[in-house]
């Protein structure tokens, strides 16, 4: 302990002698503050990114089930709808009282109506055999007309059924 | 050492004389470091997790892309037999299982055939049974011969790769897949390639005789008797005894009298020469030729996929690895187009007699088994019979279809053959040919080529082919029906009839009555540049027969669930369909499908919901599928080819097919619930009902049994069904028939 030596600054160089504690006292709850707060934003934050993981989470949930509602339908149907140029048989819907197709409806719940979802049909590598299903699903932090958007995308491949 | 106890700020102050602001400061400067490093870091961690949350998310749905992809390459192999028949099959299966090259697939397609046959002992010589059977153990295969892997290059996804924002370059997939549990079944009874025959050696026998007999009855030699006098080569011989001539001839010619008259019967000495060779004629009896084709009927393909997705921009591998299975079956696609003129299934056991079918409900109703329209005119004409016999009984020609098949267990007498073509061709003497014309008026061909002819033949006959230059060219088995006895209503299963010179016992529930006509027939060369014509005459005398011909006969399978075997039920068509329609109404409203001709353009399954009226040309491959009765209003023509492709058009009517104007149907039709036929109707194609009642066709109903759409299968796109065409048994992994399910996903 020898070798600390504290360089003793002299006290009135930021305080006179007289009458500057309470001074002292709301500088150091200032900075104490200042050094707090972001702490309370941590929590903040966590609740924060707990919501968007848990969008994340719904959005790919609400993308699956549009991919396994798409891979139900049959490949000449697909097929059909591209050639026809109904790419986008759902562009830019609302995610509100749609029923997946399990049959499993969640109208009127409210957190779902944050997101829309976007599903595009296309070949693959233009081979008509090979359909890639997209789907978009997006959402905005907060307001829907503010904030940030964030979006999951989910692809899925599927190819021409060839017999029966 | 004396404690302070005095802690204020002004005592330490006052004390110290220095302040701690500063290390203060320092600390909580610290803090807010540390805090705001936290913070950062863990938005960057939430962000990751975000990033690896969707990125798991991405390697799976890779890993369900290798499956599918692995899946549609083995559906596109497993099928893959090209255009072998039964015989190159045969040949063929040794290089197919023994080819490391050939797909796998193909191999599970075959494992093993057994084809037994042979010749009965009857023939004197011994019985000749062949058996062959072949499998990939007997093979002595790899046990691994039924597995593969797979890359993403492979496999074709590597855009995909790109398409879910991976590096394709460092991604990874590799599939692996392998059958397993494979369950060999022999097909139920066999595949009958030839019933076999009971021969009947006595007709033969009887047929050279009267061969013979009417030959040399042609000949003369019939007429040829002479008497030999032996009395006369005798008279004046003497023999000498001691020296005293005796007239020995005299005295013999005087005691023996008329016994040296010899009177020789030329004809009957032929005829009875001819007896004992046509006695020593002996056919054995023809053996049902079958071949069992073992095909594995159920198999589980097991999936092992391995995936390592590395998004683009990052070097970490996100790993997984799924299992899964899927079954495999072997689906029967002729099942359901049993490939039958007529096929009734008659679950409910109805029988008819002979008066019902001949008079049906006052229209007629014919069966024709071989066309050679090509162009489906529905009427013959001279050149397509000329085009019959350029092609010599080729198999192209000479492929019998099936006739028809009535199921249920009572018999149905039905009157027949109005309408038979006669071809004759005596031990395979080639091109000799009769038309039947037994009476004015009650056989097809005459009528329709030589209207008003006499019971006489014009015969083609062709100078290079190898025939008799003269003499009798035609002896005839001349098929008849019984119509006679039933007036016209009769004209029922107007079979054209190939008729060797066998009688073949027929198998099923119908009974075919002929009347067979023995006889004779002469002809004489005519020139008549550039070949010559043979112009003669036959007669014959009738004789009642309870035989016919089957070839290729195939007992019908146990029905299941009232269903025709394989075919879908109206939900599966309609769930597998391309274009629905709620009611007839909207369908025949949709001008979408239509061009501007009105030609409906059909690309998979049309369904229609409910009763729908139904006419005009569809374009395209598909099914039409009416979940309840169709009626025909008109034509439904479809052109079966474009160019070289053969296009697939069937008819589903889970009803009652009605027809209410003349119409042609260019398709096979299946009529669950059979017909009500109120305007003339063709049929190119066939006609496979569940029910089927004779008192519905009320005009008259003509099946023309047309292989290039008969053999469109109700199942599904395949373009050509045939009975006897591996691509009859399809490897099926198609969700209708398997099931796939994910056993197991390891990170």
């Amino acid at each position: 302990m020898k070798n600390v030596k504290l360089k003793i600054y002299p006290l009135n160089l930021i305080c006179s002698a007289k009458g500057v504690t309470f001074v002292e006292i709301l500088i150091a709850l200032a900075i104490l503050a200042v050094a707090i707060l972001p702490s309370v934003n941590v929590f903040t934050s966590f609740k924060k990114y707990t919501i968007h993981t848990e969008d994340v989470q719904t959005a790919l949930r609400l993308a699956q089930e549009k991919i396994e509602e798409y891979r139900a339908v049959s490949y000449p149907e697909l097929k059909a709808l591209i050639i026809s140029g109904q790419k986008n048989p759902e562009p830019n819907v609302q995610v509100t009282s749609q029923q997946n197709a399990a049959g499993f409806s969640y109208a009127n719940n409210p957190d779902y109506k944050k997101f829309k979802r976007k599903i595009t049909l296309s070949f693959l590598n233009n081979d008509e055999n090979t359909v890639l299903i997209t789907v978009h699903v997006w959402w905005y932090e907060g307001n829907f007309s503010a904030g940030d958007q964030r979006f999951v995308i989910q692809k899925s491949l599927l190819c021409k059924e060839l017999v029966i | 050492m004396k404690w302070k106890t005095s802690l204020s700020i002004g005592a330490m102050r006052a004390r110290y004389k220095k302040g701690f602001v500063i290390p203060l400061a320092i600390a909580i400067v610290s803090m807010l470091a540390l805090t705001a490093y936290f913070t950062v870091n863990f938005s960057k961690n939430q962000d990751a997790k975000t990033f690896h949350i969707v990125n798991v998310e991405n390697a799976k749905l890779l890993a369900d892309a290798a499956l599918e992809a692995g899946t549609y390459k083995v559906r596109t192999e497993m099928n893959d037999m090209g255009n072998l028949n039964p015989v190159d099959i045969v040949k063929g299966v040794v290089s197919m299982l023994s080819n490391p090259s050939s797909s796998w697939y193909l191999k599970m397609r075959v494992p093993g055939i057994v084809v037994t046959g042979g010749v009965g002992a009857s023939t004197g010589i011994a019985g000749l049974n062949a058996e062959i059977s072949l499998s990939p153990d007997s093979l002595g295969l790899s046990p691994t011969w039924s597995k593969q892997t797979l890359n993403a290059g492979a496999l074709g996804i590597t855009q995909y790769i790109r398409e879910l924002g991976g590096d394709d370059s460092r991604t990874k997939v590799e599939l692996t897949m392998m059958l397993k549990d494979m369950k060999p079944v022999l097909s139920d009874s066999g595949t009958v390639l030839w019933p076999g025959a009971v021969t009947d050696e006595g007709f033969l026998q009887d047929w050279i005789k009267k061969l013979g007999n009417q030959l040399f009855d042609f000949l003369g030699l019939n007429d040829i008797k002479f008497k030999i006098d032996l009395s006369q080569f005798i008279k004046g011989l003497t023999i000498s005894i001691m020296g005293i001539p005796i007239p020995i001839g005299d005295i013999l010619a005087g005691v023996l009298g008329n016994f040296l008259t010899v009177e020789f019967d030329l004809g009957a000495m032929l005829s009875k020469a001819l007896e004992s060779i046509a006695g020593q004629l002996k056919i054995g009896d023809i053996m049902p030729i079958k071949a069992d084709v073992v095909i594995e009927k159920l198999a589980t393909l097991a999936y092992t996929v391995r995936v390592e997705y590395v998004p683009a921009g990052s070097s970490i591998p996100i790993k997984l690895e799924v299992e899964a299975t899927r079954d495999v079956k072997v689906v029967d696609c002729a099942a359901p187009n049993p490939l039958y003129s007529f096929y009734w299934l008659n679950k409910d056991n109805q029988t008819f007699g002979e008066e019902a079918w001949g008079r049906t409900g006052g229209g007629k109703f014919k069966v024709m088994n071989l066309n050679l329209d090509p162009d489906y005119k529905g009427k013959f004409e001279l050149n397509d019979i000329l085009s019959f016999f350029k092609g010599l009984f080729s198999l192209k020609i000479v492929r019998f279809p099936g006739l028809c098949h009535i199921g249920g267990a009572g018999k149905q007498k039905i009157p027949t053959g109005l309408n038979d073509l006669l071809l004759i061709y005596p031990s395979h003497t080639p091109a000799i040919t009769m038309f039947g014309n037994y009476g004015y008026g009650k056989c097809f061909l005459p009528r329709a080529f030589f209207l008003g002819a006499p019971p006489a033949d014009a015969i083609p006959w062709f100078p290079w082919i190898s025939v008799p230059p003269i003499g009798v060219i035609g002896i005839v088995k001349v098929v008849k029906a019984i119509a006679d006895k039933s007036g016209n209503n009769t004209q029922l299963f107007g079979d054209w009839c190939l008729s060797p010179p066998l009688n073949m016992k027929i198998n099923g529930n119908v009974a075919k009555t002929y009347t067979r006509v023995d006889g004779v027939g002469f002809s004489f060369p005519v020139p008549f540049p550039p070949c010559m014509l043979g112009a003669g005459a036959y007669k014959y005398k009738c004789e009642e027969k309870g035989y016919s011909y089957s070839f290729f006969e195939k007992e019908p399978k146990a029905e299941t669930n009232g269903m025709i075997e394989n075919i879908y039920t109206p939900d599966q068509y309609r769930k597998k369909s391309s274009m629905c329609y709620e009611s007839g109404g909207e369908f025949s409203s949709d001008s979408t499908i239509r061009d501007s001709g009105g030609i409906v353009k059909i690309d998979g399954v049309i369904y229609i919901e409910g009763s729908a009226s139904v006419s005009g040309t569809f374009y395209g491959a598909g099914q039409l599928v009416v979940n309840g009765d169709l009626t025909v209003t008109g034509d439904i023509v479809h052109k079966p080819k474009d160019g070289n492709r053969i296009i697939p058009f069937s008819i589903i009517c889970f009803g009652t097919l009605r027809t209410s104007a003349n119409c042609r149907i260019l398709a096979p039709v299946y009529a669950k619930n059979g017909v009500a036929i109120g305007a003339s109707t063709h049929i190119m194609g066939n006609l496979v009902c569940e029910k089927f009642n004779p008192g519905q066709i009320s005009r008259d109903l003509t099946v023309w049994y047309t292989p290039e759409i008969t053999t469109s299968s109700f199942l599904s796109l395949i373009p050509y069904v045939g009975r006897y065409v591996p691509d009859r048994y399809r490897s099926v992994i198609a969700n209708q028939f398997s099931t796939y399910k994910i056993n197991n996903v390891k990170n």
